[in-house]
């Protein structure tokens, strides 16, 4: 067992659990996007963002990722959190300003409206819960990422209708945009 | 979701993610011929037991074909037992890997700061109005592409422009044009 | 054939008498070395077609027994190439053709008149200053990681153990425990001259720290910073400096195999390494049971594909390991979880390279150069609008005065000098207020900027600090690997503003808004790349918020911003010759001949042709 600090409380975890792990199990609540439990965590909507103020490596971290470790001092709600995160959910909303999910979450941290306009939107926030469940539970890796940077997208190699999907629908129920449809063809 | 009790193995189904652009599928599938597909395997052969054999790969088979035809990236897929998207996302996040068959001569200007700062957005507009294409494009008779690339180390001669392997340094517009023309008329570029 | 480290000194001493001669021993003797430069640089100025033609004079003149053509690696002073040391004289020429060999070799060889006309001129009036050693771009230059710069062949494995090659490696082999290893750099201060500054001898000890029997070194020569050519230049002209760094490492650390991971494209320091390595091996310098002691190390190359984030250690590591290359958490960190998920040591080309000469010559002596915290000298390639652009090795604590105007001659064409960009993407810009200001990690990171790989950009009056700004973020959206919201879209948001500013749509408020949201993508995003890519901006908030304000009022002082100017013909000065119209890609230039002419705004499209191609200076920009 481990023993650290979250927001001034001590807590004990087992050996190997992430900060978020931790955090749920004792009911500190951290927004997430790109985390589901059965997969493993990916870190890419910057969400679950923490303060690490001691005991580890300095600064805001993805909690979804960052492992607990033996006196580690995180805190999850100070203001500098508070701005990161603000950020992140006003650059969600630009990109995706309709997603009942990003909505509901720009709403309880308190941003109404976004300052951003990034020129062009799609409904995929490049998340990857898709890529991950197709790959770790389905066992198909039909889907992956493509390209990078700005013209990075969900894609099925060459864009083409893949030999590997078995239609299941899996990134389809899990899109948290509700971005993706599976068309028999 | 889609309803899907009844698995059907033959059954093919399209992926598809609103907002998101597609690509036009090209008019010809590539298909490889004999001797290409002897070489791809042959390629695949080298670098088969190496640890980390995918970029390798990919690297020897792009400079072999001047670029990644589909039926090879199913064969290398196969052949390290890797699933293709892997294949196809690693492929298709390096600049120097292409999905589209480059011309025979391919124009990097660089856009390096350096190169930046001495005006190789000039030549790059240029160059596109001379050739008639823009960045990242094929001319028709598939003789030049032109492409900007990140910095190629030449500062010290900047701007400068890649033609092929051939380095030119201290290229202005009226240079760019000319070496152009003279690749056009038949006169090589070659140092 | 394998070596015995006695055989090291039987080369050393076999090659000595050259090796004084090229040092400047021997005048008079009658025998020349021309070092002439083969570095990419010199390579695209034709430097092969010079070295055709010297063979082919000496031989005309049988001369072949007196004088030898050397190809060496990267002179610095890409400028002014092909450039070319006659040693032991040390008389240096520039901007050779094939065709002025014939004269200079008579000249020099048969006459003995060293020819004034491919000499070095500090100014236009200037005469031409014959030696190297007098011309301030070398004069004030400190050579440490450089040592061999000019003064060896780079493919010759021999020419390099006679200049001390190999020697700290056997050193530490053979007498130095591996803890003595790593205190002896702790002991330099040796600072990762990747980026970040992060000191090596720390890094070598948590790896060898780490528990693990198989570990890994690599060397990072993914140069990716645009503007920077270090790494490149240190390969082509020294491949087993970095080499000897890397074996004494992978003693310090406990490593039996290590890669070179170098950037697609630099194919000629490609093929120069994996002709050091290869003759290395045959040396049995590395390979199993080097010298006989047990030790063995093996280097094999990896080669990148054109990703600037494969610079980022984590993605370098995907990058070698053949997966989707985005960079991933740390911890664990590359010490402690590296390649194949085993403890990995990875430094920077220049950091290896200096390795082996504190070995050689002692931390303390090392620990004398440099400033009070920033120890021994930094390679920086200076280039952009400066005279003499090129690469060059100077002791921390320089001032940027000394660098720019000492070693780089000042700004041509009399233009005034505005500011120096370093760190490339994740740098800053520091203003011309600070030319003061020592170049350490320290000054540099309070300057707003940071010491990065060593790329100084400099630039005059007629850049834009906005454009400039536009430029690195437009660089980091395409390079990022987007993975994290922050750093993805931030890129895309700054991007955003900054293309609005540029057209003069630009509101006072933006500026405060691309400040908060500069802060929250430092903060948010994962990686090196999304933690730094909003510097750029920062730095020339800072320093330029002015030129941002005249932005916004829809003038770009350095008639840069395409939306913000106007190209007119003057008057007074046009005679109606006419080429402005032909070159005119657009057609937008109307007049008859010897008639004035006038540009038609709806039509042009700023390219700036006219303004290129005309005699009289008629073409204005407002």
């Amino acid at each position: 067992m481990i023993k650290f600090i979250i927001n001034d409380r001590e807590l004990e975890v087992e050996n190997g659990k992430t900060i978020l792990e931790a955090a749920f199990a004792s009911g500190i609540k951290i927004p997430t996007l790109c985390y589901n439990k059965e997969l493993s965590p990916y870190g890419a909507c910057r969400l679950c963002l923490v303060e690490i103020a001691g005991g580890g490596r300095i600064g805001l971290h993805a909690a979804c990722l960052y492992k607990v470790t033996e006196g580690l001092i995180v805190k999850t709600d100070t203001e500098r959190v508070k701005k990161a995160r603000k950020i992140v959910i006003e650059l969600l909303l630009a990109g995706n300003p309709d997603s009942e999910k990003i909505k509901l979450i720009a709403e309880e941290y308190g941003v109404n409206k976004t300052r951003i306009n990034l020129g062009t939107r799609t409904d995929c926030i490049l998340c990857g819960l898709c890529v991950r469940v197709c790959a770790e539970v389905v066992g198909m890796s039909a889907i992956s990422f493509a390209g990078r940077g700005t013209r990075k997208k969900v894609q099925t190699p060459f864009d083409k209708i893949s030999d590997t999907c078995i239609g299941c629908g899996a990134c389809a129920y899990i899109c948290p945009t509700k971005a993706i449809k599976i068309e028999q063809v | 979701m889609v309803e899907n009790h009844n698995y059907n193995p033959h059954q093919k189904w399209k992926f598809r993610v609103s907002g998101q652009k597609y690509n036009i599928p090209a008019k010809k599938q590539a298909v490889l011929s004999n001797e290409d597909t002897l070489k791809t395997s042959e390629i695949i052969n080298i670098y088969i037991n190496t640890k980390g054999a995918l970029i390798p790969l990919l690297q020897t088979t792009n400079a072999h074909f001047n670029y990644l035809p589909e039926p090879v990236l199913k064969n290398i897929s196969l052949n390290l037992k890797m699933p293709l998207s892997n294949v196809y996302g690693v492929a298709t996040f390096y600049n120097a890997f292409s999905l589209v068959p480059k011309g025979k001569y391919v124009i990097n200007i660089c856009t390096g700061t350096a190169c930046h700062v001495k005006g190789s957005f000039n030549l790059l507009s240029t160059l596109e109005t001379t050739l008639g294409i823009k960045m990242g494009e094929t001319t028709e008779d598939m003789l030049f592409t032109l492409l900007g690339v990140r910095c190629l180390g030449c500062c010290g001669i900047a701007p400068v422009m890649k033609i092929n392997e051939d380095i030119h340094g201290f290229v202005d517009r009226k240079k760019s044009v000319e070496l152009i023309e003279k690749i056009k008329s038949g006169i090589t570029t070659s140092i | 054939m394998k070596l015995t480290i006695e055989d090291l000194d039987k080369i050393s001493d076999k090659l000595k008498k050259t090796m004084l001669l090229r040092e400047g021993d021997g005048i008079g003797s009658g025998i020349f070395h021309l070092m002439l430069c083969a570095g990419t640089g010199c390579i695209s100025n034709k430097s092969s077609r010079v070295k055709e033609a010297l063979d082919r004079e000496i031989k005309k003149h049988g001369l072949e027994e007196k004088i030898h053509v050397v190809i060496t690696g990267c002179n610095g002073f890409c400028a002014v190439g092909p450039v070319m040391t006659v040693l032991p004289d040390g008389i240096f020429y520039e901007n050779l053709t094939e065709a002025d060999i014939p004269f200079l070799v008579e000249e020099h060889f048969i006459n003995k008149r060293p020819v004034k006309k491919f000499m070095h001129r500090q100014n236009s009036l200037g005469d031409g200053i014959p030696y190297l050693k007098d011309i301030n771009f070398f004069a004030n230059q400190t050579l440490i990681v450089l040592r061999n710069r000019g003064l060896i062949d780079p493919e010759k494995i021999d020419e390099y153990i006679a200049r001390d090659g190999y020697k700290a490696f056997a050193k530490a082999l053979t007498k130095m425990k591996s803890e003595e290893i790593i205190n002896e750099i702790k002991k330099s201060s040796l600072r990762g001259r990747g980026g970040a500054g992060f000191p090596t001898g720390l890094k070598w000890e948590s790896c060898r720290n780490s528990p693990g029997d198989v570990k890994y070194i690599i060397c990072n020569a993914d140069e990716g910073d645009p503007g920077a050519y270090m790494d490149r230049s240190i390969i082509e002209l020294d491949p087993h400096a970095v080499l000897e760094g890397m074996l004494i490492g992978a003693i310090a650390i406990g490593a039996k195999e290590g890669y070179v991971y170098i950037r697609t494209e630099y194919p000629l320091a490609r093929e120069r390494l994996s002709t050091a390595i290869e003759q290395a091996r045959e040396y049995g310098l590395i390979g199993e049971n080097i010298f006989n002691t047990g030790f063995s190390f093996d280097i094999s190359i990896k080669q990148g594909a054109g990703a600037f984030v494969c610079g980022e250690e984590t993605s370098l590591i995907a990058s070698i390991e053949g997966r989707y290359p985005e960079p991933r958490m740390r911890p664990p960190f590359p010490v402690q979880k590296g390649v194949w998920g085993m403890p990995t040591c990875i430094n920077n080309v220049e950091t290896w390279a200096t390795v082996p000469k504190i070995i050689n010559y002692g931390a303390e002596w090392f620990y004398k150069i440099g400033s009070e915290k920033s120890k021994g000298t930094k390679i920086f390639s200076l280039v952009g609008k400066i005279t003499n652009t090129g690469l060059i090795e100077v002791p921390m604590g320089i001032t940027l005065k000394e660098i720019i105007y000492d070693i780089g001659g000042g700004i041509p064409d009399n233009k005034k000098f505005k500011a120096v960009q370093t760190g490339g993407p994740s740098g800053g810009c520091i203003p011309s207020e600070l030319i003061n200001l020592p170049v350490d990690y320290e000054r540099l990171a309070e300057a707003g900027a940071i010491m990065g790989s060593g790329g100084m950009i400099v630039m005059d009056e007629d850049t834009c600090m906005v454009d400039v700004a536009k430029y690195f973020i437009e660089f980091t959206a395409d390079e990022s690997c987007g993975k994290c919201t922050s750093c993805r879209d931030g890129a895309s948001a700054l991007l955003g503003i900054l293309e609005k500013i540029t057209r003069g749509e630009g509101e006072e408020s933006d500026l405060e808004f691309m400040e908060e949201l500069s802060h929250a993508i430092k903060d948010a995003s994962m990686c090196g790349l999304g933690q730094t890519l909003p510097n750029p901006v920062l730095s020339t908030l800072h320093y330029f918020k002015d030129e941002y304000k005249e932005h916004i009022n829809k003038k770009c002082p350095a008639k840069v911003c395409k939306a913000l100017i106007k190209y007119h013909i003057l008057e007074s000065k046009c005679t109606g010759c006419t080429l402005c119209a032909i070159k005119c890609p657009v057609k937008a230039i109307s007049g008859d001949k010897k008639q004035l002419h006038k540009i038609d705004q709806n039509t042009c499209i700023k390219c700036g042709m006219c303004k290129e191609v005309c005699k009289f200076k008629a073409v204005s920009v407002d």
